[in-house]
């Protein structure tokens, strides 16, 4: 056998495999999408056929039924501002105690960084938001999701300002420069990479959590997306049209960022997941 | 140097300390004292109660469930999709044009809500579903499995679920470290003829260690912390065989036994620390005999 005849042979087997095994992947995919466009009574049988009559309103219906457009909104509001307050305040911690080394900083970056492993205790977070009294708001979730993702997003800014040589920052404040106008127009625009990782990791996990919302939000106003597709989903649990095609609206945002920006977020997840 | 310090004010670490601090390290202090007290939704008065949260935790038997429960479902998922994914990555480690197309199929689950794929699968599980209909069609026509109600079944079709939307994101950490090993050494082993099995065993797989590091303790640890899956397809049940530490801390605190479910998240705590901190430090030693 010659070595290109081998060559193609170990080519064609290889996706051959991938194909099979792509398909665990694609026909659950299949599935949901195949009977979101059908009548409840053919969606009910959970097979693979194409539709008899397709049925397009259902979407209309999700739409309105599982107020999606509200869930969209605050699942917006609520990942935004805490990657907002992470960043903000992560880039400014970060950048102190990467230029100072004292004591202080090197006990308060321990202390950050206890933060990576622990995982945070849900219940008692409820009775400190109680006793502020913030349980239940947008602020208290909000100011919760940022605790969370501090640790994290001091430890990749730490690392990264220890690369940025001194001198460029005291060169301006010789220059007369105020701290923080220096932090905002030289250290900060160097921060990017991080803050795109950052990003990421927040957007993904607060976009999709499930669990914290659950303790956190108790008006249904407030509601994130996986919060709205569980409400939809406990009421018309057996009408498998709607609940499929609330599914495919709820994730079609998350769906078409990573239609964009695939690599962006394969390279943030994957990067957060060996940092974390 | 002295005057440079000065531009560098404390006061900008703050507002991150003040947010860490009071949302998250308090919390987690306040756990420690919550666990000895009596807090609920009937009483107004918290008191303390000493150990005996810990008492009726220990003779609690949902709490023995939920403990073997949590372990068998961490390490079901992480050897398969530690598996799967180093499976997939060596499949993917090589220049097709199709390749790309696999790789985006391949991690797609894990842009997915757990709330969103759990649904997917009460479909497909579901006792008319998709995987009943597809096994009668190949042969075995009196199938009838309960896949989520049948409690001998019903934790391995959870680990198949996990197993399905957790591996995208180490199959490209292990596809990273295999893109990682310089081509000057496969070339080597090739010219002295090396098969492709001794290239895997003595090359390619000493070669991604640290990626085993990391993604068995990132696999285990967010394994210990499930919640929305087994919540969503089983939620615990059927009686409480599927039970483990976050649903059961949800149950309590939906019950309003507060301080019952700050006991319980005291030890999932402690138990998640437990082992995260040795495995990382047995696999970092492996990691250097290598």
């Amino acid at each position: 056998m010659s070595y290109t005849s081998r060559h193609l042979k170990k080519a064609i087997t290889i996706n051959v495999i991938l194909m099979f095994l792509s398909l665990i992947v694609l026909v659950p995919l299949w599935m949901i999408v195949i009977n979101s466009f059908k009548d409840p009574g053919a969606a009910g049988s959970l097979n693979l056929h194409f539709p008899s009559a397709w049925q397009f309103q259902n979407y209309y219906y999700v739409f309105i039924e599982g107020k999606l457009l509200r869930a969209f909104l605050n699942s917006c509001f609520i990942t935004f501002s805490s990657v907002f307050i992470v960043l903000s305040t992560g880039s400014l911690a970060s950048f102190i105690i990467s230029r100072r080394k004292s004591i202080l900083t090197n006990i308060l970056f321990i202390f950050f960084l206890f933060g990576l492993v622990a995982p945070p205790q849900i219940v008692p977070t409820v009775k400190v938001l109680q006793t502020i009294g913030i349980h239940g708001t947008y602020a208290g979730i909000i100011l919760f999701y940022s605790g969370v993702f501090l640790p994290f997003a001091v430890l990749l800014m730490t690392g990264f300002i220890r690369s940025v040589p001194r001198e460029i920052d005291e060169s301006a404040i010789v220059d007369g420069c105020k701290t923080y106008y220096m932090f905002i127009k030289i250290i900060v625009p160097l921060l990017k990479p991080i803050f795109a990782t950052t990003l990421v990791l927040i957007f993904m996990f607060v976009w999709n959590d499930f669990n914290y919302p659950l303790y956190l939000l108790r008006n249904s106003r407030m509601w994130t997306m996986p919060m709205s597709v569980f409400n939809f989903t406990s009421a018309y649990g057996n009408l498998w049209n709607y609940v499929f095609a609330d599914l495919i609206m709820a994730s079609m945002p998350i769906i078409i960022v990573y239609f964009f920006a695939q690599n962006f977020i394969i390279s943030g997840l994957t990067s957060g997941a060996i940092k974390g | 140097m002295r005057q440079s310090l000065k531009s560098y004010p404390y006061y900008f670490i703050l507002p991150a300390f003040f947010i860490y601090f009071i949302f998250y390290i308090f919390p987690t202090l306040l756990g420690f004292l919550l666990s000895f007290t009596n807090w609920n939704s009937y009483g107004k008065q918290i008191s303390f109660i000493g150990l005996l949260q810990f008492k009726r935790l220990f003779f609690d038997e949902i709490m023995w469930i939920a403990f073997k429960n949590t372990i068998k479902y961490s390490i079901g998922t992480a050897f398969f999709q530690n598996l799967l994914a180093l499976i997939l990555a060596l499949l993917l480690n090589n220049k097709y044009k199709i390749t790309n197309y696999f790789r985006s199929i391949f991690f797609f689950p894990c842009i997915l809500s757990p709330v969103i794929v759990s649904y997917v699968f009460s479909g497909i599980y579901h006792p008319q579903g998709l995987l009943n209909q597809s096994l009668r069609k190949i042969g075995f026509f009196n199938i009838n499995i309960q896949w989520l109600a049948n409690p001998n079944v019903s934790m391995y079709a959870i680990i198949f679920v996990a197993v399905w939307f957790g591996t995208g994101i180490l199959m490209m950490i292990y596809l990273a470290a295999l893109q990682g090993i310089p081509q000057e050494i496969i070339e080597a082993a090739t010219i002295d003829r090396a098969s492709s099995w001794q290239l895997l065993i003595r090359i390619k797989l000493p070669m991604v260690s640290p990626a085993f590091t990391i993604n068995i303790v990132y696999s285990l640890i967010a394994s210990l912390k499930v919640f929305a899956v087994v919540f969503l397809l089983t939620n615990g049940g059927p009686g409480s065989t599927t039970e483990v530490f976050n649903t059961f801390i949800f149950k309590e605190f939906t019950q309003g036994r507060y301080g019952y479910a700050t006991a319980i998240g005291l030890v999932t705590f402690l138990f998640i620390c437990l082992v995260a901190i040795p495995v990382m430090l047995i696999l970092k030693k492996r990691e250097l005999e290598i």
